[in-house]
């Protein structure tokens, strides 16, 4: 097998669905009330340091993902164990990930089917797109992002004369903290979540491609996150918001244009589908490209279908029920996450710098 | 449900660890083996109703006896 490359339009599409996967589905975390959209800037504004960081691991280790890092960092043992921290975040990301796809349909969309058809149809489709390859994955995310920003620019046209303004008064109505603390929760959930990214950086064309992919899918996920926060607010309310499980449904549900165009919220569902796919997807790709670094497989793709079928039913077991999943993901997961999005990558960096300095003082010695 | 489990394996491992094997890759086949009866084991397990320990409890006993 060659070596993959996809260009930096793909990858970007790919972090930009990746980021907006599960959001569009749970909306932002939300103790902040109508002040959530100054959280979620707030948290897109903390959140360029550590993409910063991500981006600049590249350019120490051109053509080197993240297991790669870690085994020539850490050593061999060592870098090894925290590849398998790194696989486990993957696998367990991308199970909560259909979890979250799997109550949504149980919820709203198929109420008596078994949640795990439509999660294991999903895993399935994420299964044959890895196998394919991550070139295939990147040109389905470019045209699916395209589709995906277009139902949403259209739904947030419909939804103008369901807005009420006075949703979004007082503003700051809690004051800051709330709104600082969900700020932090958004960070890591979703945006360093990209953390998983760096498990393909070798994917990405040349060596200072990482910031400008990054940097770009996390301002324009960003952007589509907060205007559909705000949609949600204007339509919903912050009460309204803060109760449901799934707020861009109900908020879609509103729409009625001349009560001809009414109910078209399973339609706008598909945008749903679509950036899930695309999260799992990769997910499945770093968790099984770190099955190969760490055993030293001639492929990745030896493993895909089992770690694929392992994800789908760790999804079906791994909460009790929806209200296991929101706490969760609103409380839990804003902790858990935090070695591997942010102490982790940091030592990384740090250590990376020192080992980069190191060298070069050598080689300028040798020199003279 | 379980007869089903078992027949649908058989042909995942007809495909999947003894592709593998008859291609050579020795490694690649005795880890997409260990995979494979991880797979198995969850999916006979689900399709039994038995109870499978989920980590989550776990994790959050872990981040509230930390936080």
């Amino acid at each position: 097998m060659g070596k993959e490359i996809i260009p930096a339009g793909q990858s970007t599409s790919i972090v930009i669905l990746f980021i907006i996967g599960s959001s569009l589905f749970m909306g932002a975390s939300g103790q902040s009330g109508n002040s959530s959209w100054i959280a979620l800037i707030i948290a897109m504004a903390l959140a360029v340091p550590l993409i910063l960081v991500y981006a600049r691991l590249h350019v120490l280790f051109p053509g080197k993902d993240l297991y790669d890092m870690l085994i020539s960092v850490f050593g061999a043992y060592f870098g090894r164990g925290l590849s398998c921290l790194y696989i486990w975040y993957t696998l367990h990301l991308g199970a909560l990930v259909l979890r979250n796809f799997g109550e949504f349909s149980k919820t709203v969309a198929l109420t008596s089917t078994p949640m795990i058809a439509p999660m294991l149809i999903i895993g399935l489709l994420c299964i044959w797109v890895v196998n394919a390859g991550m070139e295939v994955l990147g040109r389905s995310a470019k045209f699916l992002l395209l589709f995906t920003l277009a139902v949403i620019f259209v739904v947030q046209l419909l939804s103008v004369p369901k807005y009420e303004i006075h949703h979004l008064k007082p503003l700051l109505d809690s004051g800051w903290g709330p709104v600082f603390a969900d700020a932090g929760g958004t960070v890591t959930f979703p945006f360093a979540e990209i953390v998983v990214f760096l498990g393909a950086f070798t994917v990405l064309p040349k060596k200072g491609s990482a910031a400008r992919v990054l940097l770009r899918g996390v301002l324009v996920a960003g952007t589509i996150i907060t205007g559909i926060s705000v949609r949600n607010l204007l339509v919903l309310g912050p009460d309204i918001v803060s109760s449901l499980y799934f707020p861009s449904y109900v908020a879609v549900s509103r729409i009625n244009v001349g009560d001809f165009l009414t109910r078209i919220e399973g339609s706008a569902a598909i945008v749903f589908v679509t950036a899930l796919f695309i999260k799992v997807s990769l997910c499945l790709y770093v968790s099984c490209n770190g099955i190969a670094k760490v055993f030293k497989l001639k492929s990745y793709r030896s493993v895909v279908l089992q770690m694929g079928l392992i994800m789908v039913y760790l999804s079906d077991f791994i909460y009790m029920d929806i209200m296991q999943m929101q706490y969760f993901a609103y409380h839990i997961y804003k902790i858990y996450a935090l070695p591997f999005q942010v102490f982790i990558p940091l030592t990384l960096w740090a250590s990376a710098e020192v080992m980069a300095k190191r060298s070069s003082r050598k080689a300028e010695a040798s020199q003279q | 449900m379980p007869i089903y489990i078992v027949l649908i394996y058989a042909v995942i491992v007809l495909f999947d660890p003894y592709g593998l094997l008859k291609q050579g890759n020795k490694r690649d086949f005795y880890v997409c083996s260990a995979l494979c009866l991880v797979s198995f084991s969850l999916a006979f397990a689900l399709s039994m109703h038995w109870e499978i320990p989920s980590p989550s409890p776990l994790i959050v006993h872990v981040v509230k006896m930390l936080f």
